[in-house]
């Protein structure tokens, strides 16, 4: 079962999975309280891209409705990046040269005390993908010493087992993020030519499995640019439809990290995403799953985040470093996992949001370990 | 003997089964359903059920509904 | 591609369901059934009237019809099940709607009951259509119990109120993977037709055509507006995106 068997539906259909879609079409889908896959295809589709403007009014008042004004605040969190992988986009990739880093409990302890001090509440922590520095039981041990520190903690890092992932809840983890890279096996498989992940059908069962284990906060997308964007951001929408469905206790948040191909010099496959196909997939994404949060990282500039914060976006993060010990151990060197877009601090994002009305939050869940 | 039909108490006297009540009150039909102490008689076990008293007898049928 | 509703294995082809109670004759109900060429039709259960020469409802109902008994007198799911026992027992099919009142003053259905007695008759096969109070937990559970379709109410019985719960009877359209069909409380051919238009699968009227001046007519005027409602949903209602310019364009910043 698992997702799978809705994506092979679509794997072998146009690209644009709708491309014939008519301004009609677009326009049913859109009056709809309740629009169906072919509904969110219709609003993906070129047709749409001409009636940009009224569909993003309509994003825009679901997203109030259904999230108020309120915009969640969150900071990475980078402990490692020793990595086997072979990612030919990232800048982890186990074949780039450089020192590698690993921060021990000590510069854990700093990393955390650094970011908290700056009014984080909510964070994401991440590793790359190596079992000899950074096994399970790594993880474990920097989220002990971290999540008494935060309302809410994220674990990004490589697929794990259901008894890991519970693991991880039990030393205070209650989110999850992963990124299936892209939904297409081809694609997928180019460009993971070795390491573990590798794997396509293990990390795309990784969601259910965090879920399963009680993960409440489940983050998912596709890197766009790896593979055609409209058929990506399609099967994202479906795979947080069905995580919603499967588990309708979790949070389900979604993310759109697009592909920065200056930083890695890496050549894709499909055309870049464009400025327009971002605020399309984000307005399609916000009409379909009206309850599903969208997340914006810092590798959009502050212009791109400032202005498609009205058309759904819930969740931002703010003073990022990508790069292990950002904050307080290494903080003047390092090559981050991406070139960071938006540089602005903590307290100017907050202003930024409060002069357009939002309300920002760092502290959304109180979790059972703060004091 | 005393019966309950249909929650009235009767004097039943000249019926020794199911299928002759039935018979007596013009019920005999395929759309008529006898229950018996809160079991369903099948049409074809009606004249093999024997009255005895203080039994409990339902004659039921489909009416108008909504 | 045909419009299919398929409930219990059967094709229904006609999504206007007729209840047969309070009609001043069963002439004035065979008008009405056969005008519109009903498919289903609910009866229920009473203990038989021995007075001689009453009639068999049974014989104005053409036999190519869908008999859906109802279970209505039971106050509890025990008294649905033997409701329904009995009504098979009858030869009218394996149909059945659970209608499980325990309350007199609003006659709404108890959901837990009803579950309960959902659970019981689908395991003895029948088809069940469980009349329900507009829950999306409860249809849920219905719906695991084994329920062929759902039927929530639509405003209370016989209050010809029309479509007071529409709000959560969109939910149950929504999320629903079996038919839902409004019962109770559609009092005119509109109400019938606004809940097609959200996508209801079917709607059941009894009380507002039976007590019609011409239930005949009555009966055609819903026949209609069902199909209207219907056909109106499968074209797309559609409501303008956004007309006018607002005052913030949202995408300008894109040129």
């Amino acid at each position: 079962m698992g997702f799978e068997s809705i994506l092979s539906k679509y794997e072998d259909g146009p690209a644009d999975i709708f491309p014939d879609a008519s301004e009609r079409d677009v326009a049913r889908a859109a009056s709809k309280d309740c629009p169906d896959e072919r509904d969110f295809a219709a609003l993906l589709s070129p047709a749409a891209k001409t009636m940009l403007e009224p569909l993003a009014q309509k994003a825009h008042s679901l997203t109030l409705r259904h999230f108020g004004r309120t915009v969640l605040i969150y900071a990475p969190l980078y402990l490692a990046d020793y990595c086997d992988n072979r990612c030919r986009y990232c800048c982890f990739n186990g074949e780039r040269g450089g020192e590698r880093k690993k921060l021990s409990q000590d510069e854990i302890k700093r990393e955390t005390a650094a970011l908290a001090s700056l009014g984080i509440g909510h964070v994401i922590v991440l590793t790359g993908d190596n079992r000899l520095h950074t096994p399970p039981r790594y993880l474990e041990d920097a989220l002990k010493i971290i999540t008494p520190h935060f309302a809410s903690v994220a674990i990004e890092v490589p697929s794990m087992d259901t008894d890991d992932y519970k693991r991880m809840i039990a030393a205070g983890a209650d989110g999850f993020t992963m990124f299936q890279e892209t939904y297409d096996r081809k694609i997928y498989a180019d460009v993971h030519p070795s390491g573990p992940k590798r794997n396509f059908l293990y990390r795309l069962d990784a969601p259910e499995r965090a879920a399963t284990a009680g993960m409440r906060l489940i983050n998912i997308g596709a890197l766009l640019g790896l593979a055609p964007w409209r058929r990506e951001v399609f099967l994202t929408g479906l795979h947080a439809l069905y995580l919603q469905d499967k588990f309708p206790s979790c949070d389900i948040t979604v993310s759109l990290p697009r592909l920065r191909l200056s930083h890695t010099g890496f050549e894709s496959y499909a055309q870049p995403m464009q400025d327009a196909d971002m605020v399309q997939s984000i307005i399609a994404l916000r009409l379909f799953l009206p309850h599903v949060g969208i997340n914006i990282s810092t590798r959009e500039t502050a212009w791109f985040r400032d202005n498609i914060l009205p058309l759904g976006i819930t969740k931002m993060s703010a003073a990022s470093s990508t790069s292990v010990g950002g904050y307080a151990v290494h903080k003047t060197t390092g090559n981050g996992q991406f070139e960071v877009g938006d540089e602005r601090s903590l307290p100017e994002i907050k202003t930024m949001l409060a002069a357009k009305g939002y309300y920002p939050v760092l502290k959304d869940w109180i979790g059972a370990q703060n004091p | 003997m005393k019966l309950k039909i249909n929650g009235k108490d009767e004097e039943i006297t000249d019926a020794k089964t199911l299928g002759d009540l039935l018979r007596q009150r013009g019920l005999n039909r395929p759309t008529v359903v006898a229950e018996h102490n809160s079991v369903i008689i099948a049409r074809a076990a009606l004249d093999s059920t024997e009255l005895k008293p203080g039994d409990i007898i339902e004659f039921v049928s489909l009416v108008g509904g909504g | 591609m045909t419009d299919e509703l398929k409930i219990g294995g059967r094709e229904i082809k006609n999504r206007f369901f007729l209840g047969t109670g309070k009609f001043s004759g069963n002439e004035a109900l065979e008008k009405a059934i056969t005008g519109c060429d009903i498919d289903v039709v609910t009866v229920a259960l009473r203990r038989v009237d021995d007075r001689p020469g009453a009639e068999n409802i049974l014989d104005f109902i053409p036999k190519s019809c869908v008999l859906l008994p109802n279970t209505s007198g039971a106050r509890n799911a025990d008294e649905a099940v033997r409701i329904a026992r009995l009504a098979k027992a009858s030869g009218c099919g394996n149909w059945i709607k659970i209608e499980v009142v325990s309350d007199n003053r609003y006659l709404l259905p108890d959901n837990r009951e009803t579950i309960k007695a959902t659970e019981i008759l689908s395991r003895e096969g029948f088809v069940v259509l469980p009349y329900m109070l507009p829950d999306l937990y409860a249809a849920r559970d219905l719906v695991s119990a084994g329920a062929a379709a759902v039927m929530p109410l639509g405003s209370p019985i016989g209050s010809n109120r029309g479509l007071r719960t529409a709000e959560l009877v969109r939910i149950l359209v929504s999320e629903m993977t079996v038919p839902v069909i409004v019962d109770a409380g559609i009092g005119k051919p509109s109400d019938a037709a606004q809940a097609m238009e959200m996508g209801c699968s079917a709607v059941l009227v009894n009380t507002a055509i039976a007590i019609a001046q011409n239930p005949q007519d009555m009966a055609r005027a819903f026949d209609m507006a069902i199909k209207a409602g219907r056909l109106g949903y499968l074209s797309g209602i559609e409501s303008p995106v956004g007309t006018g310019r607002a005052s913030s364009p949202l995408t300008g910043f894109l040129r």
